[in-house]
């Protein structure tokens, strides 16, 4: 850079000048502030909010009341919201994953994931969540996306630079939109943000029935799916009460499943699920477990809360099935 | 230094050379005037953040430089822009106007990156990262800017590196 043509530029431009006083500065910066607490505010108050009416109903004179009897009700399909309108060619997906939230009963972050299977390090994707998300590293640029307000991050703690887009999509709804490998630019990552829309991937398990009230707060892939009871703690806590439909790596054996929870000790009770053989057994810590097939043979393992009924059980497996 | 006082530091040190670097990087100046406040105000409202980014400065200009003005600054300020023209006009310099025309005909990044490089006296990896480009691309944005200049502007500006 030459001197001459520091001196000069800068000359050039010395009477631009900003005006603005720096309290009016700090006050439009305070109100960004404010709005941005608000809006992670607002979700909190509503799951605190949540818990103090779960004190009031679990406490009677200072004991925990025996949960309601186990109603089951038809489920809505299980499925991640977003999509993009047109994933770049090469890539395999969506993998899609679901964890509960470690402070509530309810689901936390939702994925959906592409990759180029030639190059795993080349890849996608979505989350969804209920509130803002933080350490998605250095903030390098703000941009609109559908009008929107959403800042680009900037991550160089993995293998490869990593790009995301974050935004409030709607109410309550947070999207990150990432991108590495080839698709590692900010350039790359806000083009795929401003092509998100409305089309939701089902997840490759379903579960059609389940306990009222209870709420989905965990999936992944055709692997598992986890309901929580709202009454219960958060889902992350070792006392949740959970349903959970899993499929254990193949081979597997009906004698695997006394083997594994009672240690061999308790001989399975036999049943009919989805007209095929299936084993049943009261587990440890009051919860039922039952493995059966689905329609093509595939195994898979059910674990329910103890005060369910031996019918209700069955009812539920009856309901896992692939979309 | 309290946060207050040290965004207090950073903005009466910057708040001309980022301006003056988003309106050589072609912006409208009163554009640019919105921009930056904005971007200043979104400084603040993350500064725990924004004060350990390695270049604050570049972290506004790259912020400004892509927002979208509100509506409501939008309006005020088109309201002090009819004031200003009213204001008696200062003559400028011998020269001003050949290098801002020159500035002002390079490819949008050459002027950026020379933006960047003057009035914030960014070096090339910074200037690299706040404009999400290679080194490599800085360096050759730079060289292309700098020859245009050179045989536009002034044949007394000389290249050294």
């Amino acid at each position: 850079m030459t001197t001459e043509l520091r001196t000069a530029l800068t000359a050039a431009h010395a009477d631009v000048v900003l005006g603005d006083p720096l309290d009016q500065v700090v006050r439009r910066g305070r109100r960004i502030r404010r709005a941005r607490r608000a809006r992670r505010t607002v979700p909190a108050l509503v799951a605190a909010a949540a818990v103090v009416v779960g004190v009031i109903a679990t406490r009677g004179g200072g004991e925990l009341v025996t949960p309601s009897p186990v109603v089951l009700v038809d489920q809505q399909t299980q499925a991640f919201p977003l999509s993009f309108a047109e994933v770049p060619p090469g890539l395999a997906g969506p993998h899609l994953s679901l964890d509960p939230s470690f402070q509530r009963v309810g689901p936390g972050v939702a994925h959906a994931g592409w990759s180029d299977p030639a190059d795993p390090a080349d890849g996608i994707g979505i989350s969804v969540r209920g509130d803002e998300p933080e350490n998605t590293g250095d903030d390098v640029d703000e941009v609109s996306v559908h009008g929107v307000d959403a800042t680009v991050h900037r991550d160089d703690t993995g293998p490869s630079t990593s790009y995301a887009v974050v935004w409030e999509r709607a109410d309550d709804q947070w999207v990150t939109v990432s991108g590495a490998g080839r698709f590692g630019s900010e350039e790359a990552v806000v083009r795929l943000a401003r092509s998100v829309v409305d089309r939701p991937a089902v997840v490759p398990l379903q579960l059609t029935s389940a306990p009222r009230g209870w709420v989905l707060v965990a999936y992944k892939d055709d692997r598992i799916v986890t309901f929580a009871d709202p009454a219960g703690p958060p889902a992350t806590a070792a006392r949740a009460r959970t349903l959970s439909v899993s499929l254990p790596q193949p081979p597997s054996d009906p004698a695997d499943l006394s083997r594994e929870v009672t240690g061999g000790r308790v001989q399975p009770e036999q049943l009919t699920v989805h007209g095929r053989p299936a084993f049943l057994l009261p587990g440890a810590e009051g919860s039922w477990y039952l493995q059966a097939e689905l329609g093509d043979g595939t195994v898979f393992v059910l674990q329910v809360p103890g005060d369910l009924t031996r019918d209700q059980v069955r009812e539920v497996a009856e309901g896992v099935g692939r979309p | 230094m309290t946060p207050e006082e040290s965004f207090a530091e950073f903005y009466a040190a910057r708040k001309d050379p980022c301006l003056r670097a988003v309106v050589a990087s072609g912006t409208d100046r009163g554009a640019a005037e919105e921009a930056v406040a904005e971007a200043f105000a979104r400084a603040w409202a993350a500064w725990p953040k924004v004060s350990r980014h390695p270049s604050p400065s570049a972290w506004v200009v790259r912020v400004a430089l892509n927002h979208h003005v509100s509506r409501w600054r939008r309006t005020r300020r088109e309201v002090a822009l009819t004031a200003e023209v009213e204001r008696p006009l200062v003559a400028d310099p011998p020269g001003r106007d050949d290098l801002m025309r020159a500035v002002a005909a390079l490819p949008e990044r050459q002027r950026q990156v020379i933006a960047l490089r003057v009035f914030l006296d960014l070096d090339t990896k910074q200037t690299a990262d706040a404009l999400g480009l290679s080194a490599g691309t800085v360096t050759t944005h730079l060289h292309r800017a700098l020859t245009a200049l050179r045989a536009t502007a002034s044949a007394d500006l000389e290249v050294c590196s």
